[in-house]
């Protein structure tokens, strides 16, 4: 089996012509070069180009001259700081944030907890259950929870006439179109949080939890003292993705409210693309997808710094 | 987790989208190859919904009697047609002719890329309301082909047990008609309105005295017919005769044959919704009529389709010579037939069921009487800023004035 040669660090190398140096170089690169070009063409230009348009003031009339577009410097932004839609987007979609990433993580890890213990029968089938709503398209699934939330027809008021409750509009009072489209958020994500948390468990020593049971830990010490910090590096990981994931909201107030009532759903992702493909200010929806990305940016870098492992 | 793709690229791709255009966006069109060995001048048609699908049989008829022109007709869906005529502009590869909505007509116009109809198609064979739909900044670029107009529909069984005999005829009729409904004949809603549709509330501020914008082309929202406007809808709002909100994707059809809605104002498409949902039980338990006038105008929304011509066609003669064509009365007249279309042609209006139908003859009266939203070409936006300021105002409880005064406000920085 040893196919290692002889022990490298002996060998004098410069005995090696140049091509043959380059050769590994040119092969790593002639594999990575696909991806290489497809990268600069479809994510680096477009990120670049949009940065640039986000300096202009490009509107419908550019569309057959698209370099004639005026020079805006930095207009955009300045009018993106006083633009009460943003805010109002921007508290939205904080608040979208805020409830739906603890909420959904929370929920998460309690399921994965459940399914982890050996007791449980039909593991398998929960797991597939729960892991169902990611893989099922958005659109589909905001498109029957708006049924569900139907104030007439819809099977959460008609389960609350069951029992004497009148239910409210969910998706069409302005305080609760909101929470209602942070628990179809929860639903549709927790599962992925889940299986994530779940394999993280799984590779927890139980050598560790026998321990500590013997030093006659209760079981709220052993998820505290244990659990919990062992799973630091998976919670690292689902905190920055769902949080990146949340920021970016569109599909679900897009399918359903369309932003309403009174711009209580409206998202910055929904406010790009109105900006963007409605009124077709891209330099002004370029500048606001800026402005997001920095947040997004910010607040990973924060998540790195807050959720590291201790060493 | 999909629900992670990063969606700020979006707005990044757009800004590749332009020049990549040239190479994908025209996929779908199939633009035959000009000039090539065909004898025959070939243009390619864009049209949407019905109209794309049934084109084809009236291309069919033009060119038995236009041997020379082949016209090839691709049906676009609704949803992706706005976006997809501007990329092809952006692209230069636009096809010869497209039916666009009325609303787009002044940017499509702003992006220079329409041609101006030639003299042959006469301003004065369509409604004149229609016309000025598709004249932006003075000059004609495009010409009507069908139009739709917004009237009162309301069962008149449900009025009757109501007290009411006759249609309502002004904005205190409808008012106490809606009041009605609900105390005396016991319905859900007095009327369905919508809290954030700027065509519900155009109409009335036009009734009211409104211009909604000036005829130099600047906004004005904020003038007394527009709050006047915004007062009486709120007052439908305050009433509680109208639901304060409804779901997406709400159709009213259900709650009129029900009656649970008994009066809302639409277009000619509710004719054969409430036709169909309704049955023969529903027959002669229902009418439209006009708008409610408040002084001396009934003034109803204008909309349909426009047809337009790109410059960038190579074959613009054959192209407006199958407009010209589409645009003759007896062809307008089969179009409806066919799809259902009011015809924007006024001459067509003489004949079959289109002259003889009771509820087709208040659409034609409704037409006399209807105007188109501003031709501006930021109006998209500035509607979108008059949903919110009025959903603010009917729903939220700002003030009418204030309301007003906003919507002017976000209409000028719009509009810049």
């Amino acid at each position: 089996m040893a196919a290692t040669p002889v022990p490298t660090g002996a060998q004098p190398r410069q005995a090696a012509p140049l091509s043959a140096r380059l050769a590994p170089h040119l092969t790593g690169w002639a594999f990575a070069l696909p991806f290489v070009l497809l990268f600069l063409a479809f994510w680096a230009l477009p990120i670049v180009a949009s940065f640039v348009l986000s300096l202009t003031d490009f509107g419908i009339t550019n569309l057959r001259e698209p370099f004639g577009a005026p020079y805006a410097g930095l207009d955009n932004y300045s009018k993106l700081i006083h633009d009460e839609l943003f805010w109002k987007s921007a508290r939205n979609t904080a608040y979208f944030v805020v409830v739906g990433v603890p909420a959904t993580i929370a929920v998460g890890l309690a399921v994965a907890v459940g399914l982890n213990h050996a007791a449980l029968r039909l593991k398998g089938l929960f797991r597939v259950a729960y892991y169902l709503p990611v893989v099922t398209s958005i659109v589909a699934v905001a498109v029957i929870w708006r049924f569900l939330y139907n104030p007439d027809v819809g099977l959460i008021n008609r389960l609350l006439d069951l029992v004497g409750i009148s239910g409210p509009n969910w998706l069409g009072d302005p305080h609760l179109a909101m929470p209602s489209l942070i628990v179809l958020g929860v639903w549709r994500n927790f599962g992925f949080d889940a299986v994530i948390f779940l394999a993280a468990l799984q590779a927890i020593d139980p050598a560790l939890y026998e321990a500590a049971r013997t030093d006659g830990a209760t079981a709220w010490q052993v998820f505290r003292r244990i659990t919990l910090p062992l799973l630091r590096p998976a919670l690292l990981f689902l905190t920055v993705l769902t949080t990146i994931g949340y920021l970016q909201v569109f599909e679900e107030p897009f399918v359903m409210t369309k932003g309403g009532p009174l711009n209580s759903t409206l998202t910055v992702s929904q406010l790009i693309y109105n900006q963007g493909f409605k009124f077709f200010n891209l330099g002004y929806a370029s500048a606001i997808a800026y402005a997001l990305m920095l947040v997004i940016a910010v607040l990973a870098v924060v998540q790195f710094r807050l959720l590291r492992p201790e060493t | 987790m999909d629900v992670m793709r990063p969606r700020v690229v979006v707005v990044v791709l757009a800004a590749l989208a332009i020049p990549a255009t040239a190479l994908g966006g025209d996929s779908t069109s199939s633009t035959p190859a000009r000039g090539g060995a065909e004898a025959a001048d070939s243009i390619t048609v864009w049209a949407m919904g019905a109209e794309g699908d049934k084109l084809g049989t009236v291309a069919k008829q033009f060119m038995a009697k236009n041997p020379s022109i082949k016209v090839r007709v691709t049906p676009v869906s609704w949803d992706v047609a706005h976006d997809k005529i501007l990329t092809s502009i952006a692209g230069r590869k636009t096809p010869d002719v497209s039916l666009v909505g009325t609303t787009w007509m002044a940017e499509f116009a702003d992006t220079d890329a329409l041609d101006e109809p030639p003299s042959s198609l006469k301003k004065s064979a369509f409604f004149p309301a229609a016309w000025k739909n598709v004249v932006v900044d003075g000059k004609a670029k495009g010409v009507p082909w069908y139009v739709e107009t917004r009237v009162l529909y309301y069962r008149t069984d449900l009025a009757r047990k109501a007290g009411f005999s006759g249609a309502p005829q002004t904005w205190a009729d409808l008012k106490r008609l809606a009041n009605a409904y609900k105390q005396k004949a016991g319905t859900k809603h007095g009327i369905a309105l919508a809290p954030n549709n700027w065509q519900e509330l155009l109409p009335f501020a036009w009734q009211a005295g409104s211009t909604v914008a000036t005829s130099s082309g600047k906004f004005k929202l904020d003038d007394a017919g527009m709050v006047k406007a915004l007062a009486y809808e709120k007052s439908f709002f305050d009433a509680g005769v109208t639901p304060k909100r409804v779901p997406q994707g709400f159709d009213v059809t259900q709650g009129f044959v029900s009656g649970d809605d008994p009066m809302f104002f639409s277009g000619p498409w509710h004719l054969a919704l409430i036709r169909d949902q309704g049955g023969a039980t529903l027959n002669g338990k229902w009418a439209v009529t006009r708008m409610p006038k408040v002084g001396a105008r009934r003034t109803s929304f204008l909309g349909g389709g426009d047809l337009v011509v790109f410059k960038d066609s190579d074959e613009k003669d054959a192209a407006w010579k199958f407009v010209r064509y589409l645009s003759r009365p007896d062809v307008q007249a089969k179009w409806f037939t066919t799809v259902g279309d009011l015809p924007a042609v006024q001459a067509a209006w003489s004949r079959g069921k289109l002259a003889s139908d009771k509820h087709l003859k208040v659409f034609r009266q409704q037409l006399n009487d209807a105007s188109p939203p501003p031709v501006l070409s930021k109006w998209e936006e500035v509607a979108s800023a008059i949903n919110d300021e009025m959903e603010k105002v009917l729903t939220g409880g700002k003030s009418p004035a204030s309301g007003a005064k906003a919507m002017q406000k976000k209409a000028e920085s719009i509009a810049g």
